[in-house]
């Protein structure tokens, strides 16, 4: 049975999805050695600015720019805060799309430093999904990355998705489809506050319906895999091999976090984006 | 600033950097300690290698176990079983010891983080 990762790479004004993606791609050749299929509405793009990534990615998909929101990005405490406009909701269409019989669907922000990530592929699940979570700095707890509201059910998010093509894979994307046609109906059941659509919360109805409607059943089993967070209130320093150096915001300043063998999601994009104009810079 | 306050500060700043490095360790140790076996998910601990030790010590040869989900699986070979899991929970505990012994040789902010 054939065996890879997919990327959804989607550019906007301000971000460069499609780098975050060569480099996301680096990296999982690096430390889980598979083959790379990426999705994205802009092959030229890709070829032109990063000849190079045929290093990396072995397939590149097409696919139309799924409907943007706005969203709000931080870079850092003071620096500037951003609407950008947010093209994230084609992560439904990953089952369709996917050239593997098993896949592993990551979001192009997440670092891979480890191969933790191989043990999907050891087990018989045919749907995984990540729900733990470690923030790189203890002193917080965000309430919203728990459950998709305050009142509602737990949050799964859809950084790391596992699936093998399979009759149960197939019901939980279509039912994702659904959901997100409908997308006011399920938002104000389930008392999301969030106008905009997000492919986490779309991912933990689905999960809750496909349960039974409880929040306490053995499926989907937790991913075989550790997932830090950094906010976007966080800065992304450096990394070198499987060492992380972040800045954690406190109230007014922040502290300095490293990291080593852990799977990261870094979600200043910003930060990120300088670092890759970095590592790049050699290619 | 009173040099006093900012000594007391400087070492708070490094106590707090200090104790994150360590709860990371600790978090990655507690998650090297999980094992997957046909699909089912387990934790490591002292508890579960006495008991399988005991096990083969009354020349059992396999065993039903629950899972981290309370899911009951078999294992059909104890004794590899146990070598197996003996060895996950020495790599974890060695290599939390090893990134321990990293931490608390540095003495400053800067070193604990510094890649």
């Amino acid at each position: 049975m054939s065996k890879g990762v997919v990327l959804f790479a989607f550019n906007n004004d301000y971000i460069d999805y499609i780098k975050q993606a060569v480099y996301c791609a680096k990296r999982v050749k690096k430390y889980l050695g598979l083959p790379v299929q990426v999705i994205t509405d802009d092959k030229n793009y890709l070829e032109k600015q990063f000849p190079f990534y045929k290093k990396y990615i072995d397939t590149v998909t097409y696919s139309p720019s799924p409907l943007s929101s706005i969203k709000i990005f931080n870079n850092g405490l003071n620096e500037s805060q951003r609407d950008v406009e947010w093209k994230n909701s084609a992560r439904d269409s990953a089952y369709d799309l996917s050239i593997f019989d098993k896949t592993i669907v990551l979001d192009t922000d997440l670092i891979v430093s480890n191969d933790k990530l191989l043990k999907c592929f050891d087990t018989d699940e045919d749907f995984m999904i990540a729900k733990e979570y470690d923030l790189i700095h203890y002193e917080k707890r965000f309430k919203d990355l728990d459950r998709i509201s305050n009142k509602s059910i737990h949050m799964y998010w859809a950084t790391i998705i596992y699936f093998k093509k399979s009759n149960l894979a197939k019901i939980v994307f279509d039912l994702v489809q659904h959901i997100k046609e409908n997308y006011n109906f399920y938002r104000l059941s389930y008392e999301i506050i969030e106008k905009k659509f997000r492919n986490d919360f779309a991912f933990s109805i689905a999960i809750h319906m496909m349960r039974g409607f409880t929040q306490n059943t053995n499926w989907p089993i937790t991913l075989p895999t550790d997932m830090w967070v950094s906010l976007d209130k966080d800065i992304l320093v450096d990394i070198k091999k499987d060492s992380i150096q972040l800045l954690a915001h406190r109230k007014n300043d922040y502290i300095s976090v490293k990291l080593n063998d852990a799977n990261t999601h870094v979600m200043n994009k910003f930060s990120l984006d300088q670092f890759i104009d970095k590592e790049f810079a050699n290619e | 600033m009173d040099e006093r306050l900012e000594k007391a500060l400087e070492f708070s700043n490094f106590m707090e950097t200090h104790n994150n490095q360590r709860r990371i360790l600790l978090q990655q140790f507690k998650e090297n300690l999980v094992h997957y076996i046909d699909g089912n998910k387990i934790t490591v601990t002292r508890e579960l290698l006495s008991f399988c030790q005991s096990l083969l010590a009354l020349d059992q040869t396999h065993v039903i176990l629950i899972d981290d989900s309370n899911t009951p699986f078999e294992v059909a070979d104890l004794n590899q079983f146990t070598r197996e899991i003996l060895g996950i929970y020495t790599f974890a505990s060695r290599k939390y010891m090893y990134e321990y012994k990293k931490i608390i040789k540095n003495r400053s902010a800067e070193g604990l983080t510094k890649l």
